[in-house]
C-alpha cells in the first residue's frame, strides 16, 4: 500500500513540477539562461571538490529557496525518495566493505559484520552529493519551464535536434499520458486490472499493460504522421526551435554577478 | 474560382475507394461547407486538396493554376488547414511559439513575426494567452490557438476539418461566429467540413453534399435541403427547423411556399399561417 502511494506520489510530482514552473514568482522571472549557468556551476562544483560542506550549504540553500516559492512538501520529497534511497544503498554497502577502521560489529546467523570508518564517510560523501545535485535540478525544474530552458540551452549552443526533442516530448507527454490514462480507465472498468484472490489476476494485469502499452506506441506514431503533416502545412523547414533571446539587460547583469558571488562563496566556504 | 477539383480519385492502399471522380468548385470569398457523414471521405478530400496526398487521378487547381506548378511556400502562403484534432497541429510547447511557426518559416523578419502572431491572437480572441503551454488550455482555447497558427500564414483559403466536434454549444457558436468574421471582416474563403446540418443554413452560402466518395448534391442552402430524398440517402438528415416544417405541412396542411432552414424563416412562416387561418377565420 505505503509501494503503491509513493509510486503514484511520484508520478504526480512530475506532473506539478511543469505547474510550480508556470507560477509568478523572483526565480521565475530570472533568466533562465542565467539559472543554467548557475546549477551547471554548481552542479560541477558539487562534483570536483571533496569534502561535505558544499552539498550540505547547496542542499540547505536550494530547499529554502524552493520551501520559498512555495512548493509542495510531497513533490520535494517525490523527487528526492528514488536519488535517495539510491544513495542509502551505497552508503551501505560502502560502509560494510571499505575502510580499515572498524567503527561497529554485530552478528547475523554466525556472519560477522563490520561497518567500517572510511566507509562510512565515502558512503556519506556520495549520498551528499547526490543529494545535493537532485536539490539543485529540482530548483532548475521547479523555476524553469521546460519551453525557457529549451530556449537556454539553444543559446548554450546544445544541439538543436537535442533542443527539439525534449520541446516536443514536453508538448506531446501530456497527450499521451492523458491517451494512456483513458485507455487504463477504460481498462480498469471492464476488469483488465484484477485485483482480488484469483490466482490468474496477475497475468490479466500484465497482458492489459502490455496492451496499454503497444496502444500507446501505435496511437504516438499516429500522432506522429498527423503532427508533421501540420508542419508541412505550415512551411516546415527542419527547424522547430528558435533562438528568441536578445541582449542581456540590466537585471540580468545584476543578477548575474549575484549568482557569481554566491556560488565564489560557497567554493570558498567548503574549503 | 479560387479552388477547383476535377474527378479526383484516391484509393488506399487496403483497396478502399475514399474519393471517387469528386467534382469541387469553391469560389473567392465563399463560406462553403462539405457536409458527409461519417466516412464518407471529407478528411480524405481536404488532405488531396491541400496537398498532403497525392490523388490516383484528377486535378486541383488553386486559383485557375494546377497544384503542381506551385511551390509549397506559395501554395501554404494561399492555402491554410485547420486539423480536427487540435493537439495534433499544435506541437509547440507555447501558444505564441505555435503561432510564430509558419511565419518564421516564411522567412519574415521578427518584427513582422511578433506582429502577425499578436495579430492572429487577436483576431481569435486569445491574445492573453501567447505565453500559456498548450496543455493547459481548455479544448476551445486549443481551437482557437489552432486557427491562428493557421491565420497567421494570412492564408486566402481556409480549410477546416470539422471545427466544431468536440465542443460544448456556446464553443461551437463561438467557433462560428469567429470563422463568419474572418470570412467577412478578413475575406478570407472558408470551406469547412462538418455533418452537423443545423448548422450549415445559419452560416454557409454554399454546399457540397459528399456520399460514399462522391459529391451527390451541391448549390445554396435552400436547393441541397430541397432534395430531401438525396439527403437522407446520403446519411444526412434535414435541419430540425425544416423536418417541424414538412411534418406541419404534411400532417397539418400548413401551406408554405418554401422549406424553412432556420429558427427565422420558420417563424416568419408559421406567424403567417396563423394570419391567414384568422382571415379565414373571421370572414
Amino acid at each position: 500500500m505505503v509501494k503503491v502511494q509513493v509510486k503514484r506520489m511520484i508520478k504526480e510530482s512530475f506532473l506539478t513540477v511543469d505547474a510550480i514552473a508556470q507560477r509568478d514568482n523572483v526565480f521565475t522571472r530570472m533568466d533562465a539562461r542565467l539559472k543554467v549557468l548557475f546549477c551547471m556551476s554548481i552542479l560541477g562544483t558539487i562534483i570536483v571538490l571533496p569534502g561535505l560542506r558544499l552539498p550540505v550549504s547547496v542542499v540547505a540553500l536550494t530547499f529554502t529557496a524552493v520551501v520559498m516559492i512555495r512548493t509542495p512538501f510531497k513533490v520535494i520529497l517525490a523527487r528526492l525518495v528514488p536519488p535517495l534511497a539510491l544513495g542509502l544503498i551505497f552508503l551501505v554497502f560502502m560502509l560494510l566493505t571499505e575502510g580499515q577502521n572498524r567503527l561497529f560489529t554485530f552478528h547475523i546467523l554466525d556472519i560477522e559484520v563490520s561497518g567500517y570508518r572510511e566507509g562510512f564517510l565515502i558512503g556519506l560523501t556520495i549520498l551528499a552529493r547526490i543529494t545535493a545535485s537532485m536539490a539543485i535540478v529540482m530548483f532548475l525544474s521547479v523555476t524553469t519551464p521546460i519551453y525557457e530552458l529549451g530556449r537556454a540551452l539553444m543559446w548554450f549552443r546544445i544541439p538543436e535536434v537535442i533542443v527539439e526533442i525534449l520541446l516536443l516530448t514536453y508538448r506531446y507527454i501530456f497527450v499521451l499520458w492523458d491517451e494512456g490514462m483513458r485507455i487504463r480507465e477504460a481498462q480498469s472498468l471492464r476488469l483488465g486490472y484484477y485485483v482480488g484472490s484469483s490466482p490468474g489476476g496477475w497475468k490479466r494485469s500484465l497482458r492489459s499493460t502490455f496492451t496499454l502499452m503497444a496502444m500507446v506506441v501505435i496511437r504516438a506514431y499516429d500522432r506522429a504522421d498527423h503532427t508533421f503533416s501540420a508542419m508541412s502545412l505550415r512551411g516546415y523547414n527542419g527547424k522547430l526551435a528558435r533562438n528568441t533571446y536578445g541582449a542581456w539587460n540590466r537585471i540580468d547583469v545584476k543578477s548575474f554577478v549575484s549568482c557569481f558571488v554566491l556560488v565564489a562563496a560557497l567554493i570558498f566556504a567548503s574549503l | 474560382m479560387i479552388l477547383e477539383a476535377r474527378e479526383v480519385k484516391y484509393t488506399y492502399s487496403d483497396g478502399t475507394a475514399a474519393l471517387k471522380e469528386v467534382e469541387l468548385n469553391i469560389s473567392k470569398g465563399q463560406f462553403t461547407v462539405l457536409l458527409g457523414p461519417n466516412g464518407s471521405g471529407k478528411t480524405t478530400l481536404f488532405k488531396v486538396i491541400t496537398g498532403l496526398i497525392k490523388p490516383f487521378r484528377g486535378e486541383v487547381r488553386v486559383e485557375g493554376r494546377p497544384f503542381e506548378e506551385y511551390t509549397k511556400e506559395e501554395i501554404y502562403r494561399k492555402v491554410g488547414f485547420v486539423f480536427q484534432d487540435p493537439n495534433d497541429q499544435l506541437f509547440a510547447p507555447t501558444v505564441g511559439e505555435d503561432v510564430a511557426f509558419g511565419p518564421v518559416n516564411l522567412g519574415l523578419s521578427r518584427s513582422e513575426v511578433e506582429l502577425r502572431v499578436k495579430d492572429s491572437l487577436d483576431k481569435v480572441g486569445i491574445p492573453n494567452l501567447a505565453n500559456k503551454p498548450i496543455h493547459y488550455l481548455s479544448y476551445g482555447q486549443k481551437k482557437r490557438a489552432a486557427i491562428a497558427g493557421v491565420l497567421a500564414m494570412k492564408p486566402d483559403l481556409m480549410i477546416l476539418d470539422e471545427p466544431t466536434a468536440g465542443l460544448d454549444p456556446a464553443g461551437v457558436r463561438e467557433i462560428m461566429r469567429l470563422l463568419v468574421k474572418l470570412n467577412r471582416e478578413e475575406g478570407i474563403t472558408i470551406l469547412m467540413a462538418t455533418h452537423d446540418v443545423d448548422l450549415v443554413p445559419l452560416y454557409a452560402n454554399g454546399i457540397f453534399v459528399l456520399y460514399e466518395g462522391k459529391v451527390v448534391l451541391n448549390g445554396t442552402p435552400q436547393e441541397v435541403f430541397s432534395e430531401k430524398e438525396i439527403v437522407r440517402g446520403a446519411g444526412l438528415r434535414l435541419p430540425r427547423v425544416a423536418h417541424l416544417a414538412e411534418i406541419l405541412v404534411k400532417k397539418d396542411s400548413i401551406r408554405m411556399d418554401r422549406l424553412p432552414l432556420t429558427i427565422g424563416e420558420a417563424r416568419r412562416m408559421v406567424v403567417s399561417a396563423l394570419k391567414k387561418d384568422e382571415t379565414r377565420y373571421e370572414k
